[in-house]
């Protein structure tokens, strides 16, 4: 099943339509949310800890060229050679022909959000190499020719049957059976031999520190540090965003990073690397590479309010609290990051023509801003982005597709608005007229009533019933009542 | 300068010059708070030892407690408890305790590609030391090596390992801090804090995805 | 994004009322209500006759330079330093927090917003408010819209108020902190999603078992009114200003007045 942004409005509303996913959405989000309250039970700590990580992601943002020429240099001292790519395209190129140079075809990637984001398992594919995704949830899609519908639970979307069912019909001699101990078991036996005797394995980075040169690695499975250390070659993929400036700014995001994430105080696994084996030791890779990925990261950059989207650190906590994602999933977005983070990275990643949709799929309720570790301004960059999208002049439109979603019938809607707005006449007039039709609004239908009643106006309004009780100053506009 | 990346002559390093341009074309921001890193605690930890071993527990691992003359009983117990029959041993954890080495055999010296089908498809488990541990979030810190490969703590379905309890830090933070690990780092530094485990499959916690199922953590008092 | 801490001032002999345009046009009687509520409060109301809206339905479909324009029209009506007592947690977080994003170096709506205190903010920290319930027993539940909760942090104020009522038992709703799925032009632009959201919404209060819920907020209102009262079940909502007058002022009903 593939999806896309353009086909945002069809894929949620099947979505909506389906119980499976209504139901698997709303529990694990509800569990998800409990988890982090669960290890955030001081607000006031949350908000102390959510200043100073917003403040190092700000502070390394203003730095970033020099941060990551920095990062850069540390990494070749260490060992660690350093690419850039701009696009996707230059990402994969770039990847694979390191895989040619080891004479690599098994390849295991430890979960990496960049690496869906520039579609490398497609690309390989496609090129006769097999990447095997190890993270159980990234397995559980990829048997199911699927793609995540969670940046942090890939796999949130389907239940034990759904996967006791997958499991039994892709993998050869395996009973059906919803019982997960056994399930995960399964997984692990496939991907055993996959790690023994695989060429080159990939992983993504939490945090890139500049000032070490180290590439540190968040998770609980073992996917990642077996991804990282069991094949000669291991290259790590990342958005030029994630890099940091000191090793002393790692404690306060992770801590924020896992609380909000998955609600554990900290991930089973924290790896930190910070070059390939010394000539002494025994194991762990001999080659390190690390791929510093662009891909319209440098247009959120260009402006200092869509800057803040570059916070991020990839929780996942907006879209566990998002009333749109809990009801449609991650699927119906069509992109590769969805929920609130979604909405405002993927129309730098994707342009705003192929993403016209997502900036106005939210009520603006603000609870991810709410939640989010790095205090990024959610609603307030969708609003903008909504600026954008509907930018009537073209010096204005400043990021990639924005006026594309500009419809002249809706920019004269609110020039009208405008106008009556700021003629108080006119607006009695307006308000009062529509009052008096009051018994024809039920039969103006509008997507408003899919599931509900137009509201009715009442006979008068406020404005008319104060002119006629209150006491006009003569002097000034206003009554006194 | 040159980059590593030289290798690719098909115009990388215009991708490197053009994100760099990028950047710094971007306006500067107006103001940005000036930001004392934190190094404070933050979490106070009252009994670090107590802390840790709850947290541990409550993450699935199991935590024993010795001085260092009961060491081998506490070794013995546990691989009778676990039913654990081929075990290995770092060289890290025979050179402090070489007493240990009747219970479990040092892990062979040579390269890994030698020894991989031993360790990957006939060892129970293996016995590591862990460099210090972090009470505020029952995290021990691994600092392979040499004398202890990556793969020991990782690959067998069960990791043993012993924990000084001289070797408490409180948090993370005080952690980089007191070892100064900004100016150097091992080339794989773990933070360990419960044996592998996943909620991919309907959140429910299933343990051993692909690191080890059993953690045993061995608190010893020295002194 | 935190809430800033807020100072109040003294009860004041005056207030503005804004009124908004949903209550303008669709609830009067809880303008009526409210004033009623502050004028028994000795309290004299100034309604300016040129309000019209506070410009956050362009401003949230990102037609920026028209909500400016309309957010300034307001601000110009309400010239003295009296306190602007509003009777929405949205229009109110769209005066406090976002007039600042439409125009940050515009002093005169700077000095409007700041002083925009919604109606149980008003209440509560302003007028020390001492409700006395006349009402017979009940069972309620508060919705709190989003803007209230997040923008003005304005949801324990609600609650604070209808606690003072002796015979009215507050009762919590499952997911009251979520969204109820309005968002203005999000409610036509995304139906689909709107209706799913109301939808539990409208559940969830029905299910609290509440006789009647009371909201700060007539967009929310008419949606989950309107959600409702598709599905034909008895529950309304109802403006808090119009409840607290109900219980505590019964003789004032506006009909009367």
């Amino acid at each position: 099943m593939h999806t896309s942004a353009q086909q945002f409005k069809p894929q949620a509303h099947d979505a909506l339509a389906n119980p499976v996913i209504r139901k698997n959405f709303r529990g694990a989000m509800d569990f998800l949310r409990n988890k982090r309250k669960g290890v955030i039970p001081d607000d006031a700590e949350f908000h102390a800890l959510q200043k100073v990580c917003e403040q190092i992601k700000q502070q390394c943002l203003a730095e970033l060229p020099e941060l990551l020429e920095q990062l850069e240099k540390n990494c070749l001292a260490n060992g660690i050679q350093v690419h850039w790519a701009e696009t996707p395209a230059e990402a994969n190129a770039i990847i694979n022909a390191l895989i040619d140079k080891h004479s690599g075809v098994d390849v295991v990637k430890g979960k990496s959000m960049v690496s869906e984001e520039i579609g490398l398992n497609d690309y390989l594919d496609a090129r006769g190499k097999s990447c095997i995704e190890t993270d159980m949830g990234e397995y559980i899609v990829q048997l199911a020719g699927e793609h995540p519908s969670h940046i942090i639970m890939p796999a949130i979307h389907k239940n034990a049957q759904e996967i006791g069912q997958l499991f039994h019909d892709k993998i050869e001699d395996t009973p059906f059976t919803t019982d997960v101990d056994t399930l995960i078991n399964i997984g692990r036996q496939q991907m055993r031999k996959r790690f023994e005797h695989a060429h080159i394995g990939i992983t993504g980075v939490n945090f890139a520190v500049a000032e070490t040169g180290t590439l540190c690695l968040v998770e609980n499975e073992g996917n990642g540090r077996l991804s990282s250390t069991a094949p000669p070659v291991h290259i790590a993929v990342t958005g030029i965003e994630k890099v940091v400036k000191y090793l002393a700014d790692v404690p306060p995001l992770l801590s924020l990073l896992t609380r909000s994430a998955t609600g554990q105080v900290i991930t089973t696994y924290f790896n930190m690397i910070s070059g390939p084996r010394k000539s002494d030791e025994k194991d762990g890779p001999e080659e390190v590479h690390l791929v510093l990925v662009d891909n319209g990261r440098t247009q959120a950059y260009a402006d200092e309010q869509f800057r803040a989207t570059l916070q991020c650190i990839r929780c996942g906590a907006c879209m566990n609290h998002c009333p749109v994602y809990t009801r449609i999933g991650g699927h119906a977005y069509g992109t590769v990051y969805p929920g609130p983070i979604g909405k405002i990275v993927s129309p730098h990643m994707l342009g705003m023509e192929n993403t016209q949709d997502l900036p106005t799929a939210s009520s603006l309720c603000g609870a991810c801003e709410e939640v989010c570790p790095v205090n990024i301004p959610i609603p307030t960059i969708l609003q903008r982005l909504r600026t954008q999208l509907n930018q009537g002049n073209a010096d204005k439109r400043t990021l990639r597709g924005a006026g594309s979603a500009r419809k002249a019938s809706e920019a004269m809607i609110w020039k009208v608005w405008r106008y009556l707005c700021v003629h108080p006449r006119l607006y009695r007039l307006a308000t009062q007229s529509v009052a008096r039709l009051r018994k024809l609004v039920p039969l103006v239908k509008s997507p408003w009533n899919q599931g509900r009643v137009s509201p009715k106006p009442a006979p008068k309004t406020l404005n008319e019933l104060l002119h006629k009780k209150g006491k006009t100053n003569a002097n000034k506009p206003w009554m006194i009542v | 300068m040159s980059h590593a990346n030289t290798s690719n002559p098909n115009g990388i390093n215009k991708a490197r010059n053009n994100i760099l341009a990028k950047l710094r074309g971007a306006p500067k921001p107006e103001h940005i708070a000036t930001l004392e890193r934190p190094t404070h605690n933050w979490a106070e930890v009252a009994d670090p030892i107590a802390h840790f071993s709850q947290i541990m527990e409550t993450n699935h691992a199991n935590v024993y407690r010795c001085n260092q003359a009961d060491l081998p009983a506490t070794i013995e117990q546990l691989l009778a408890e676990h039913q654990l029959t081929s075990t290995l041993a770092s060289k890290d954890v025979l050179t402090y305790f070489p007493e240990l080495e009747r219970k479990i055999p040092l892990a062979p010296q040579t390269d890994l590609t030698e020894w991989k089908d031993q360790l990957y498809n006939h060892t129970d488990a293996c016995l590591t030391r862990a460099y210090a541990s972090i009470a505020a979030t029952g995290t021990l810190v691994l600092w392979p090596g040499a004398n202890e490969p990556r793969c020991l703590s990782l690959v067998p379905p069960c990791h043993i390992v012993i924990l000084d309890t001289q070797r408490f830090y409180p948090t993370l933070a005080n952690f980089i801090e007191q070892e100064k690990l900004a100016q150097g780092l091992p080339t794989n530094l773990l933070l360990v804090s419960g044996p592998s485990k996943t909620s991919d499959i309907q959140q429910t916690v299933a343990y051993g995805a692909h690191g080890p199922e059993k953690l045993l953590v061995i608190l010893l008092d020295t002194e | 994004m935190q809430i800033p801490v807020r100072c109040y001032p003294p009860k004041p002999d005056k207030v503005y009322l804004y009124g908004t345009c949903l209550v303008n046009s669709f609830a009067p009687e809880s303008g009526l209500d409210a004033i009623t509520l502050l004028q028994h409060q000795g309290i004299e109301v100034v309604y300016p006759a040129g309000q019209t809206c506070c410009g956050q339905p362009a401003f949230n479909s990102g037609y920026t330079d028209e909500a400016l324009a309309v957010a300034k029209a307001q601000a110009a009506l309400f010239p003295e330093p009296w306190p602007v007592v509003i009777l929405s947690g949205s229009c109110g977080g769209m005066m406090r927090k976002h007039y600042a994003h439409l125009a940050p170096n515009d002093e005169q709506l700077a000095e409007f917003a700041s002083r925009v205190y919604e109606f149980s903010e008003f209440l509560l920290h302003v007028l020390h408010i001492k409700l006395e319930d006349k009402g017979e027993s009940q069972q309620v539940t508060l919705h709190t819209s989003c803007a209230g909760r997040r923008e003005m942090g304005i949801h324990p104020y609600g609650e604070s108020l209808l606690r003072q009522l002796d015979k009215v038992e507050l009762l919590e709703h499952n997911y009251s902190t979520e969204c109820c799925g309005f968002g203005g032009t999000f409610a036509v632009k995304h139906s689909d999603i709107s209706a799913a959201m109301v939808e539990d919404k409208s559940r969830n209060l029905r299910e609290s078992g509440a006789s009647q819920f009371v909201s700060t907020d007539w967009g929310c209102m008419l949606n989950i009114n309107g959600a409702l009262e598709y599905q034909q079940q008895p529950l309304r909502g109802l403006h808090l200003a119009s409840y607290l007058r109900q219980r505590t002022l019964p003789e004032h009903s506006p009909e009367q007045e």
